[in-house]
């Protein structure tokens, strides 16, 4: 005997609609507490790594300055998630390089840099002395995106070192877009033609690990004497200092 | 349900489709930006005009001092590479050799470094 199910009675329209409205009610409750976090992070990682690319830029522009004898240079960038400025050279907080030859100091400079920090992510990205690095705030490891081009010439023995300054005439920071406008009015050659050891050190500390990384790389070749304080492996029959005062004056 | 027309149902398919390519387009064209980059860059940066100005001057010096090349000449085009194309350079002249053909020439041994790129060179001139 064949039996019907087609029986209505435990239907009911409003259990199904509770049902159903709690399912969507609860998917929603459900991609706030996780999902938009999530999201919000997302977006800041994003910010982070578009700051990046943009000090690239800038040092790609910074390059030009320096290496290609353009005396004015300008880029526009956007700066979300955090804030750019600039501090100076002159500032306490500035960096400082020492380089020091067999008989005495030959240059020292404080560097200034070009700093963004991250509103919500824990970075700071900054652009020093021709590097871009990048670290955690309050933490002692940093990290070299993109190097500067100090090398050794192997057949002709010959150390070149860049050093470079950024100077503004006030304190300067930005949110939203803004154009970086750089100039370099003055740049010192000085050539030693017999310096014996060189060495090169650094202080104030924020990028001491992103320095000594490439300063021990093989590129540069020295070897960490002391604390924050390198000596040529090679020897060296040349050293070249060459010190650029760029300004800044608007971000 | 019978009524119901399930023909339309590739149309849904299709959107589906479209958007994992969609999905797997944006990978690809975040990732050629940066590709872009450093191509540009490296094309860019190899300095083959300051190679060529230096090569220039050299074969000038030649022409004009054979393997004997002044001192202070020779010092001229190092201080100069250095201070505008921030290159380390160096270069020897030496006397003339037989190469095949009959033909004598000067060896000139041309190295070029400015951080980037290298470039070392042995030229009959």
């Amino acid at each position: 005997m064949r039996v019907t199910m087609d029986n209505d009675r435990a239907v009911s329209e409003s259990i199904g609609f509770i049902l159903i409205l709690g399912l969507v009610v609860g998917s929603i409750g459900l991609v706030t507490l996780y999902g938009y976090p999530v999201l919000l992070k997302e977006q800041s990682t994003t910010d982070v790594r578009n700051m990046e690319r943009a000090m690239i830029v800038v040092q790609n522009d910074l390059k030009s300055l320096c290496y290609k004898n353009v005396p004015y240079k300008e880029t526009s960038l956007q700066v979300s998630g955090g804030t750019l400025e600039v501090i100076n050279a002159s500032s306490a907080a500035a960096e400082k390089f020492r380089v020091s030859n067999a008989t005495g100091v030959v240059a020292e400079v404080k560097l200034g840099r070009l700093e963004y920090r991250s509103d919500r992510e824990n970075y700071v990205i900054t652009l020093e002395n021709g590097a871009v690095m990048k670290r955690q705030a309050d933490q002692t490891g940093s990290v070299m995106l993109a190097e500067p081009r100090w090398f050794y010439d192997p057949p002709t023995r010959t150390f070149v070192v860049y050093l470079i300054t950024f100077n503004t005439t006030e304190y300067m920071s930005k949110t939203g877009v803004g154009a970086v406008k750089m100039s370099l009015p003055q740049k010192v050659t000085l050539v030693d033609d017999d310096p014996g050891t060189v060495t090169v050190e650094y202080t104030g500390g924020d990028y001491s690990t992103a320095w000594r990384n490439y300063l021990t790389s093989p590129s540069v070749g020295m070897a960490e004497t002391d604390p924050n304080t390198y000596e040529n492996t090679t020897p060296v029959d040349r050293l070249v200092v060459k010190v650029y005062d760029v300004w800044v004056h608007d971000i | 349900m019978e009524g119901l027309n399930e023909e339309g149902q590739w149309i849904v398919l299709m959107g589906l489709l479209v958007a994992v390519a969609m999905f797997f387009l944006a990978l690809i064209v975040n990732q050629s930006a940066l590709v872009g980059q450093t191509t540009a860059e490296g094309v860019l940066e190899f300095p083959k005009n300051d190679i060529r100005d230096l090569r220039t001057e050299i074969f000038d010096c030649v022409d004009e001092f054979g393997d004997t090349v002044d001192a202070d000449v020779k010092k001229d085009i190092v201080v100069i590479s250095l201070e505008r194309k921030n290159a380390v350079v160096d270069f020897s002249v030496d006397p003339e050799v037989e190469i095949s053909g009959g033909r004598w020439l000067h060896p000139v041994k041309i190295h070029y470094n400015n951080g980037v790129t290298v470039y070392d060179e042995t030229v009959y001139y």
